[in-house]
């Protein structure tokens, strides 16, 4: 990136300065992508072309051809519909699995909380490669066997924070004062309580994000889940790698940069998130 | 020359004003004139946000390097406690504190034994076996049964007013002219209140201390105080013996707050609240109170009422007292 | 006419771990009738709070009944109450207010969730706009939330909410305890005022003699769970008889000289059944009160817990004789 003067903070200008600029923008490119990626590719990412293949940079290939002709920019946009559309089925899977857990924990107690605080004890016991490649044994080399490693191996993150902010919140005397009017325990919690852990959630589930897509590309980096030609960020950087020596670095560092744009966005955006939404600014 | 400050003065505060943010910030305490008399018991009474725990830090030089203080005087003995050093020397040895919430006053990991101790190994040098022999007369003194074993105990393991005993008793061991006590027994039982109270007000006339209670609590004020010091938003308003400050009071606040305590009316219907609430520092008039009172006149939105003496040690800052 | 609430012999107990029971409320009885007031003293420990909450049925007794309106309420679980009728015609004022406002909905929706919703009806809102106004809240904090208002006003908040549902019974858990006592003399007035205006039962829990003498007609002494005694205010404050009622009332600032009361009291954790539990603190204890507990027994116009009752009561005042200055 050049170097290049920044406006000074001026009113209006984002509390965050330029790290909720860059949030906003990376996010927002990254999304624009997943959305609109395969109406604007040049090329047809499947596309092979053998006379062009390993083709450095230039004004028609952007980024390069890999070693099979395919244009690598085309690959590249058109990944992240993939890779974002597996975070996110992964994150909002887990963060409603995880906080109906949590919530049930945290409010019943007892047996409930027991189990509960064991079955992620568990969970969290196990690398998220070794979990992947468990269920992929199991379940078949596929994306939902991606999708599912991921959302269980973040279940504990969103199971610990719920149960911990609902046990604590069930003696509040607002709560109690549901329970005069007669509102039943499932609605308290999931219209009482949840609100107020919104924020907390939010800032999680942005911070999951960025690991959920850097898990998704590790994971078919090591040939688990998604498989060639299918273009996603992680297998071209896999299959990049082999061509470091010989020098054709566009095959990964476009997608690798991509790559680390997209979960760099999102981890700022949860940052941005937490001091939004910190409720004592509000 | 302030008609209540006498040449007995243990304590001499005169157009003190702290402030917070910056020099042209409003004043949380604004122009205070106030003192203490030695062995006096004076209450401090006033409602939140009226300052009188700023006030009673001041005294104890115990304010946060935040606050921007300026006075004309603001005196202890003759010692001015501007001079950071000599409020060091003068705290915990002449003037003793005791805070509200005492449990979490102490030191949660130290013995109460050890906490007195340190009191008095700072103040009185003492030392081995004398300074444990001292502890335990501490204790014994704020009546604590079986000071043996409580010396040892933690503050955890010690009742709220065990251990608001304990404070009172580390308060006292550097045999202070002048306690501090902010509101005390807040929070406390009533007969544990009146425990403490009685232990604090008796220690005072046994040793001729002056007193500092600040308390929101105008009954209890009525019953320890012998001169009681009305506050509101940063302002004194009024001051006056305890009886005659019942009998005429001369500020609406007073009045009103006379009027809002339970323990003064026969019945609900003479409860009488107070209309608004604490005005926005920065654009409240002169006097603070104007908002709220209901004989305001032109006058009091343009210039703030001196304290002025109206009766013998009666002083109200008000341009149309009662 | 049947009492509005009874309570018969209400026990309530806390595992405290080891096998051993926190005995919080331990033997109650109390008797309301409709538009009368009750105030319950005591310090803390006393066991007011969970007797408050055991009556609104957010806590289920261990021993004894909870009758509302001729109807024993105490058989139905905490939890299933939630459903059953009566479950908004008796309400609870909280002692913090601003604990009691969700932080995450505006004042409206707070006061709206007493009628028994979450989302808030254009039928509620009329509700609650009249409440509002009833209370004294101003319709512009309606939209608020609730860290943007005042002690007083979230007070008021909590109380409308409390009144929306048009409750004949309203438990007070020391609703002025955290606030200013200018504040507060606003928001005892509100109280009285809606009790006259609403005929509603007040069951109003305080650590302060003062403002159970003027809120209350009759009044309820606890101690360490169990009854002490139990009359007309204006009789027990201004001539107790119970020992303990005369130790706190002494203890009160401006009831005379206080009498400091030695040792520490009794654990409520398995106290022993038949003593009183207040002798080892009592200036008259004889030998009887450690082997016998007393029961309530009426004595000069109200009823003691005490073994030597008679002895004690002085010659009857004059009813009327206000207690204070």
């Amino acid at each position: 990136m050049s170097e290049r003067a920044l406006p000074l903070p001026r009113p209006g200008w984002p509390r965050g300065g330029i790290a909720e600029v860059a949030a906003f923008v990376l996010v927002g490119l990254t999304v624009l992508l997943a959305l609109f990626g395969p109406a604007i590719a040049p090329f047809d990412p499947l596309a092979t072309d053998a006379p062009a293949a390993l083709q450095p940079p230039s004004a028609l290939h952007l980024f390069g051809t890999d070693q099979l002709g395919r244009d690598v920019f085309s690959r590249v946009i058109v990944s992240a519909r993939l890779d974002l559309g597996i975070a996110l089925v992964a994150v909002a899977t887990t963060l409603l699995i995880g906080s109906a857990l949590g919530a049930a924990a945290g409010w019943n107690g007892g047996w409930t909380d027991r189990v509960v605080s064991r079955l992620m004890d568990t969970i969290m016991a196990f690398p998220l490669f070794v979990l992947a490649v468990g269920v992929a044994a199991a379940l078949g080399n596929s994306v939902s066997s991606v999708v599912i490693a991921t959302v269980v191996v973040n279940l504990p993150l969103y199971a610990r924070q719920v149960r911990a902010d609902v046990n604590r919140r069930r003696n509040a005397a607002y709560v109690e004062a549901a329970r005069l009017a007669g509102i039943g325990p499932s609605r308290i919690v999931a219209l009482h309580i949840m609100p107020n852990l919104a924020p907390p959630l939010m800032v999680q589930a942005s911070l999951n994000m960025g690991w959920a897509i850097l898990n998704a590309a590790g994971l078919s980096f090591l040939s688990l889940g998604i498989r060639p030609p299918t273009p996603e960020w992680g297998i071209m950087v896999s299959e990049g790698a082999s061509y470091i020596i010989s020098g054709e670095w566009w095959l990964f560092v476009f997608p690798g940069t991509a790559l680390f744009l997209a979960v760099l966005g999102f981890s700022l955006m949860g940052d941005v998130l937490r001091d939004r939404l910190d409720p004592r600014r509000r | 020359m302030n008609a209540t400050e006498s040449p007995a003065s243990l304590v001499t505060v005169e157009r003190l004003t702290i402030r917070f943010g910056s020099p042209f910030h409003p004043p949380t305490l604004d122009e205070i004139d106030f003192s203490i008399g030695r062995g006096e018991i004076v209450a401090l009474v006033g409602e939140s946000g009226s300052g009188k725990s700023l006030l009673a830090h001041a005294i104890a030089g115990i304010l946060t390097p935040a606050a921007l203080v300026t006075a004309q005087r603001l005196e202890f003995g003759g010692v001015d406690l501007t001079d950071p050093r000599a409020a060091i020397d003068l705290r915990g040895r002449e003037i003793g504190m005791v805070f509200q919430n005492p449990r979490s006053a102490l030191n949660p990991v130290r013995a109460v034994g050890q906490q007195i101790g340190d009191v008095l190994r700072e103040h009185r040098d003492l030392r081995g076996r004398k300074c444990r022999e001292a502890v335990l007369a501490a204790l014994a003194a704020v009546r604590i049964a079986d000071p043996q074993s409580r010396a040892a105990a933690y503050p955890g393991a010690l009742s709220g007013g065990m251990c608001q005993r304990v404070m009172i008793a580390m308060a006292l061991a550097g045999n202070p002219a002048l306690l501090i006590a902010d509101e005390p027994t807040t929070g406390l039982d009533a007969t544990t209140q009146a425990a403490i109270l009685e232990l604090i007000v008796g220690q005072a006339r046994a040793r001729r201390m002056a007193t500092l209670l600040i308390t929101h609590d105008l009954a209890l004020a009525r019953v320890y105080a012998e001169r009681i010091v009305v506050m509101h938003a940063g302002q004194i308003v009024e001051v006056a013996p305890t009886e005659a400050l019942f009998r005429d009071a001369r500020h609406p606040y007073s009045s009103a707050l006379i009027g809002a305590t339970p323990a003064s009316a026969v019945g609900v219907d003479d409860l009488k609240g107070i209309a608004g609430n604490l005005p926005d520092l920065a654009t409240a008039p002169p006097c603070r109170f104007a908002e709220r009172c209901s004989r305001t006149i032109p006058r009091c939105r343009e210039e703030r009422p001196t304290l002025e003496a109206l009766a013998t040690g009666h002083d109200a800052a008000c341009w149309v007292p009662l | 006419m049947s009492a509005l609430l009874e309570l018969v012999g209400l026990r309530k107990r806390f595992p405290v771990g080891g096998g051993r029971e926190l005995h919080a409320v331990d033997g109650v009885d109390l008797s309301l009738a409709p538009g009368d007031s009750i105030g319950v003293v005591g310090e803390s420990g006393s066991g007011k709070s969970t007797l408050a909450r055991l009556i609104v049925r957010l806590i289920d007794p261990n021993e004894g009944l909870v009758r509302f309106e001729g109807r024993d309420i105490s058989a139905i679980a905490a939890g299933r109450f939630a459903r059953d009728p009566a479950r908004r015609a008796i309400q609870l004022v909280f002692q913090h207010a601003d604990d009691a406002l969700n932080p995450a909905f505006s004042i409206r929706r707070n006061i709206a969730m007493g009628l028994g919703h979450t989302a808030v009806s254009a039928e509620a809102s009329r509700d609650v706009s009249r409440i509002a106004d009833e209370v004294g809240l101003s319709s512009s904090l309606l939209d608020r939330r609730p860290h943007q208002l005042s002690g007083g006003q979230q007070a008021r908040a909590a109380i409308a909410r409390a009144l929306i549902s048009n409750p004949r019974l309203l438990v007070l858990d020391e609703p002025t305890a955290s606030l200013d006592v200018s504040v507060q003399a606003m928001v005892l007035k509100l109280i009285d005022r809606v009790r006259r205006e609403h005929d509603i039962g007040l069951v109003f829990v305080s650590h302060d003699l003062d403002v159970v003498r003027l809120m209350c007609r009759r009044i309820m002494v606890l101690y360490l769970g169990r009854v002490a005694e139990v009359g007309d205010t204006a009789q027990v404050l201004s001539d107790p008889c119970h020992p303990y009622t005369r130790a706190l009332l002494a203890a009160t600032p401006g009831h005379g000289t206080p009498v400091v009361l030695p040792g520490e009291p009794a654990s409520p954790v398995d106290p022993e059944p038949n003593v009183c539990l207040f002798h080892n603190r009592c200036p008259l204890a004889v030998d009887r009160c450690r082997i016998e507990r007393p029961l309530l027994r009426t004595v000069s116009g109200r009823q003691v817990a005490c073994h030597r009752a008679e002895e004690t009561i002085a010659p009857p005042p004059a009813i009327n004789a206000p207690a204070g200055y």
